[in-house]
């Protein structure tokens, strides 16, 4: 009896200190996440396997910095950010879109929530704090989610859109969203098994859908342009008045295509969809490598486009020989007598020779001009470009030199200044900026 | 489960009362006059075996009336043999073994080799007699993971793969053999943990030297199973259930006449749905943790064999003919490690013929001995994983893919046919020295179809190819000074690769040739006590998937160069009984491994194998055995290792020097603790019970900086384990019959593999296994 008094009492004198809080003021709970701070990642290969490191930075990280003193991942690659939050692959590796953010309490990037995937992740757009995009490696999987709960808000109908049913891979690798009158431009990326080449169509299609009645609209073709991929984080390339710009690779010479005299698909090309329409403009394909003075260049990259202001872009161009070997190697492939070892060698020396450099790119007058205090860089392994605060933070990964880490660009003073570099943890991936 | 287990107590209420047979019982003694322990005692050409105890007596009860040949052996000491009559039972006073330094007799005798004469060896070997072990151990692997130094990293599910570690070294770095002969090229796609338990004598684990007769291109590690052929009438079965509708049956059946000639009979069939319980997301109610039965590991499997031979001929001391017919199923439900997704559809089945003739003779008065086997295997392999099916961890389809394939989508069959001839000679040059030749030759060739290639002519796995592997070894062992044992051997590694270029299908030949070395030293310090010291500089060809690739996602390297690793291994055994009722029995030993161009495969844009990074090992086990009034008996080991990277390819991996190697255990141990009681029920009868338990300390599954630990980087490893297993066995003596319940993970403990895949929670098994001779 007197035990069942004692709790009826702290049962009401619970009540009582719950009724009376009710006249104060609520303090906001504290977030569990970091707001603000930077990211900062890296990949490592060995015999054992990958390992993925990321180190949370209040400031922004500088000098040489051991990114092993923080947490070692299964798998970490962010597609995007938005806020304080990533938005990317799971830690864990699994087919999911994983909502990430990094705890206070130990820095470490935990997964906040996610939607379950039946296919691996292709690409993540945010347009808003609660609407975003994502593709995976469906057959034209296009999806909306709201970023904010992760909840799933349905499939884009794209049934009617360009497909290659011939060819296993027929997904979306690069979105672009068009502020000024909320349509997305889905880059169709199309592969067969059977061939070398990463594409496999001879144009570029873009799939337009209008995110404010969520449908379908049209396919945007473009005559003679292959790949529409940038590398890296994929970013939309939209200038003010709507002219949306959309990256092509070419071929990387898969094709047979060497040299000055190779095919205008098979090399790289920038694409414009004018302001207000969702057609492409025909008569613009800016290829920035040519307008180096690279025509004569074998083999053509562009990577890791991104928007600035005023029709200026920045990317990461072939703008150096490339090795002898690499290009004997090409010669074998164009006339298909390369070995499968040989094939290897030559992905080894595309993926970490520093024989690329960033470039202003001016979209309008169609010129391109070096940055010319940032050394070569190794560009397409992680070209993860990012604008902070009006400043450009452009990856250099450079072995001879010893440069693993990132730069940061000002455009207004047009120089440049190094900023951190990773001495241990393994090739710099992604340098990401949370804000509040 | 509830049924067998009354299905067993009846057995065991209802197989007492048998009795026939009289005990042979003695005591072993030294010229001296001082008792001698663990002297290998049996009776020649049957299955009774024994070892003297710490007081030197030895007992062998339960044999037939009839003549028999008492034979006492130990090393150092010349055999002792006696003819008994066994009407009633007997004592031997007269076992007295006369001091000789005759340890190379053992071989040239052909007296039965025994796990105690294995670990008093120069070089390090543990080595365990299955008949000690097997009523508590379902498979091969569950008695090899008991030993210091082992570990073997499985699922919980039957018919899965198991990665052999043996003090910092794994994966194809260990070799397994069955009799000497490498089973890649008898089973090669069969894991040791589905080769039945019940035909096997003794499983002896080579810790860094492997010698000549028994090792090949192995780095520094082997395990040799040693098969029993039975040369009396005897019969033994054994059956086994346990739980998530597990069954294991075997027999074996050997008949003999007078004249020497035998035929075995074998037979094993191994059942599991593998549907334990394991906490898995369930997809279709948003990546939920939920606890699920696995649905998709059924596996299955079935071995028959037959021997036919003959002992003791003038012209050969044996030769005998083996045919072994096996063939199996495997569903697979996940990849390495546990995905969001399950596997619903993935299988495989295997089909494997393998014929194996021996010969041995010893000649020149036993001074010289030769012996050869030659095998050929065939083999099947038929994979199938097509479905765009996604099945979630609830066994529903919740969608379809765009592409194929579950785990990497093929319909193949491969098929492999070996060709194997080892051959070995032992000269006695005098008692103290003798020299050992050995060759062992090994070809396999490799076809197949591909089911998804429409055009027969763009069928990479129709080239036929080839990999042939010599490794000829000579090998001198010495005994100085009554103190010393000494041995040395050199080895030559050759191989030709005849194979096919991936995207050109060219055929292409590598060919190569390694010398590689070993030596030993063992010094008796006093009765009981010795210290060894060994190095050996090994190499390890590549597999034929490593050099050619697998004809799809993983493509070709012939410039791959051999692994090679440089052994140290330097210990001190000591055994002791105390004041005649407690023995100490004691093995410490140190370890260095350093292993240099790596295989690996790497996961970039084009999958090969390739030679990368070199590591080091470093490390100390060691094991405690105490023993009580012949009732009580603790034996606990212990493992510490750290395995790092010292050298790293990639610029960029540089930080990893010095760092440990993920997926590899680095502090474990075992402790049993069991108690046996004759005469429980009847005086003959034997009851044994015992508690095992296993620690794994915390270790990283993916490799991590000097930084991390378990603490700040928790999902970088695997958590700590521990694991307690009870149970007990009954030996019937008079019935031949003994039964045994064991319980596994007693305490429903998380247990995970290397890979942090969950592995099973509590579960049991009931065993009885029958076993009678000499009708």
């Amino acid at each position: 009896m007197k035990t069942t008094n004692l709790l009826l009492s702290i049962f009401f004198a619970t009540g009582l200190i719950s009724c009376s809080s009710d006249d104060e003021p609520k303090s906001e709970p504290e977030s569990l996440y970091q707001q603000e701070g930077f990211l900062l990642s890296s990949i490592s290969q060995s015999t054992a396997g990958y390992s993925y490191y990321a180190g949370f930075f209040p400031q922004q990280p500088s000098g040489e910095v051991d990114l092993t003193k923080n947490t070692a991942y299964n798998t970490f690659m962010a597609r995007t950010s938005y806020k304080n939050f990533l938005y990317g692959i799971s830690l864990d590796g699994d087919n999911k879109l994983s909502k990430q953010a990094i705890l206070k309490s130990s820095g470490a990037v935990v997964e906040v929530a996610s939607i379950p995937l039946l296919e691996y992740l292709q690409s993540v757009l945010i347009v808003n704090e609660n609407l975003g995009v994502y593709s995976t490696s469906g057959n034209r999987s296009l999806f909306l989610f709201n970023p904010a709960t992760m909840e799933n808000l349905g499939q884009i109908d794209m049934s009617k859109a360009k497909n290659f049913p011939e060819n296993e891979l027929n997904v979306y690798a690069h979105l672009t969203y068009r502020p000024n009158d909320h349509k997305l431009f889905a880059s169709l990326v199309t592969n067969s098994n059977k061939t070398g080449q990463f594409y496999d169509a001879q144009d570029v299609y873009v799939e337009v859908v209008d995110l404010t009645t969520r449908k379908w609209e049209k396919t945007a073709v473009f005559k003679q342009a292959t790949y529409p991929v940038s590398r890296g984080l994929e970013h939309s390339v939209v200038d003010e008045a709507g002219n949306v710009y959309i990256s092509t690779q070419g071929q990387y010479g898969l094709d047979g295509q060497l040299g000055p005299n190779s095919a205008k698909r098979s090399r790289p090309q920038i694409l414009k969809i004018p302001a207000g329409k969702t057609d492409f403009d025909s008569t613009y394909a800016f290829n920035p490598i040519n307008a180096v003075g690279q025509q004569s260049s074998m083999f053509q990259l562009l990577l890791g486009t991104i928007y600035d202001a005023n029709g200026i872009a920045y990317a990461c161009i072939s703008a150096a020989p490339y090795p002898p070997r690499l290009l004997e190697l090409i010669g074998k492939l164009a006339v298909n007598s390369i070995t499968a070892a040989e094939y290897a060698e030559l992905s080894d020396l595309a993926f970490y020779s520093p024989v690329q450099r960033w470039v202003k790119l001016d979209l309008n007058a169609q010129t391109a001009t070096v940055i010319a205090d940032l050394p070569l860089t190794a560009a397409y392994s992680y070209p993860s470009t990012h604008k902070y605060d009006g400043e450009f933070y452009l990856p250099i990964y450079n072995s001879s030199m010893n440069l693993n880490g990132y730069y940061k660009y000002d455009p207004a003073t047009g120089q440049s200044e190094k900023i951190v570099n990773i001495t241990a943890g393994g090739l710099v991936t992604d340098l990401l900026k949370l804000t509040k | 489960m509830r049924t067998f287990f009354l299905l067993f107590i009846f057995l065991l209420i209802n197989v007492v009362a048998y009795s026939q047979g009289f005990t042979l019982s003695g005591k072993v003694k030294n010229g001296e006059g001082n008792a001698m322990p663990f002297v290998t005692v049996s009776l020649k050409n049957t299955r009774y075996e024994t070892a003297s105890e710490v007081d030197g007596k030895f007992r062998l009860p339960n044999i037939p009336a009839g003549d028999y040949k008492l034979v006492i052996s130990h090393v150092g000491f010349k055999t002792f043999e006696k003819d008994v009559k066994i009407l009633g039972h007997v004592v031997v006073e007269d076992a007295v073994l006369i001091d000789d330094t005759k340890d190379l007799d053992e071989v040239l005798v052909k007296t039965e080799k025994q796990s105690h004469m294995q670990q008093i060896r120069p070089i390090t070997i543990s080595s365990v007699e299955i008949k000690n072990v097997v009523s508590q151990n379902v498979l091969i692997t569950d008695i090899i993971d008991r030993l210091s130094g082992v570990r073997i990293r499985r699922s919980s599910s039957l018919g899965e793969p198991s990665d052999i570690s043996i003090n910092g070294l794994r994966g194809n770095a260990v070799r397994v053999y069955i009799d000497g002969l490498p089973m890649e090229f008898i089973y090669p796609n069969f894991d040791i943990s589905t080769l039945p338990i019940g035909n096997l004598k003794r499983i002896d684990v080579y810790k860094g030297v492997l010698p000549v007769d028994v090792g090949t291109d192995a780095l520094g590690g082997g395990i040799n199973l040693v098969t029993e052929q039975k040369s009396f009438n005897s019969l033994r079965a054994s059956y086994n259930v346990g739980s998530y509708n597990t069954h294991l049956g075997d027999f074996a059946l050997g008949l003999a006449n007078k004249k020497n000639y035998f035929v075995n009979v074998t037979g094993a069939v191994n059942y599991s749905d593998n549907s334990y319980r394991m906490d898995a997301r369930i997809f279709e109610n948003g990546n939920r943790i939920e606890r699920i039965k696995r649905f998709h590991d059924q596996y299955k499997i079935f071995f028959g064999g037959i021997t036919v031979g003959t002992h003791s001929k003038p012209w050969a001391d044996e030769l005998k003919l083996s045919v072994n017919v096996s063939g199996g199923n495997k569903e697979l439900q996940n990849g390495a490690r546990v995905s969001g997704t399950a596997f619903g559809e993935a299988k495989y089945r295997a089909e494997n013929l393998t014929a194996v003739i021996k010969y041995e003779k010893a000649f020149w008065n036993q001074r010289a001995l030769f012996s050869t086997a030659a095998n050929y295997s065939s083999q099947t392999l038929n994979y199938v994983d097509t479905t765009k099916n996604v099945y979630s961890w609830s066994g529903k389809v919740i969608g379809r893919k765009q592409s194929p394939g579950e785990y990497y989508e093929a319909n193949s069959d491969t098929y492999i046919h070996g060709w194997i001839n080892r051959s070995s000679f032992t000269f006695k040059i005098n008692p103290d020295h003798k020299l050992l030749f050995s060759n062992l030759y090994a070809r396999q060739k490799l076809t197949g179809i591909d089911y998804l290639e429409a055009d027969p002519m763009q069928d990479y796995l129709r080239i036929p190819q080839y990999l042939t592997k010599n490794v000829a070894g000579a090998q001198y062992e010495g005994f100085f000074l009554r103190r010393f044992t000494f041995s040395a051997a050199i080895k030559k590694y050759d191989y030709i690769l005849d194979g096919a270029e991936n995207n050109t299908f060219e055929l292409v030949k590598k060919k190569d040739g390694i010398w590689g070395y070993n030596t030993a030293l063992k010094y008796d310090i006093a009765e009981g006590i010795f210290t060894r010291v060994s190095f050996e500089k090994g190499y390890l060809v590549p597999q034929f998937a490593q050099f050619v690739g697998n004809g799809s996602d993983i493509v070709r390297n012939t410039d791959l160069l051999p692994e090679s690793s440089d052994n140290v291994n330097m210990g001190v055994v000591m055994s002791r009984p105390v004041g005649g009722i407690l023995n100490i029995a004691t093995n410490i030993n140190g370890f260095y491994r350093s292993q240099h161009d790596l295989i690996f495969i790497g996961n970039g844009v084009i999958r090969r194998y390739d030679n990368a990074d070199q590591v080091r090992t470093l490390g100390v086990e060691g094991d405690l055995a105490l023993t009580f009034k012949d009732a009580f008996s603790l034996k606990t080991n212990l493992t510490f290792l750290r395995k790092t990277f010292t050298k790293m390819k990639l610029a960029e991996s540089q930080f990893l020097v010095g760092t440990d190697f993920p997926n590899n255990p680095n502090f474990y141990g075992n402790s049993e603790l069991s108690w046996q009681k004759p005469g429980l029920l009847k005086t003959e009868d034997r009851f044994r019970a015992y508690l095992f338990y296993n620690y794994i300390a915390p270790f990283n599954h993916i490799t991590v900086g000097k930084g991390n630990s378990i603490k700040n980087t928790p999902e970088a490893y695997v958590p700590v384990q521990h694991r307690l297993d009870a149970g007990f066995s009954y030996k019937f003596v008079k019935r031949s019959l003994t039964a045994s319940l064991n319980v596994i993970n007693v305490f429903n403990a998380k247990l995970f593999d290397n890979y942090l895949v969950p592995r099973a929670g509590t579960n049991f098994n009931v065993k009885l296994i029958w076993e009678v001779s000499s009708f």
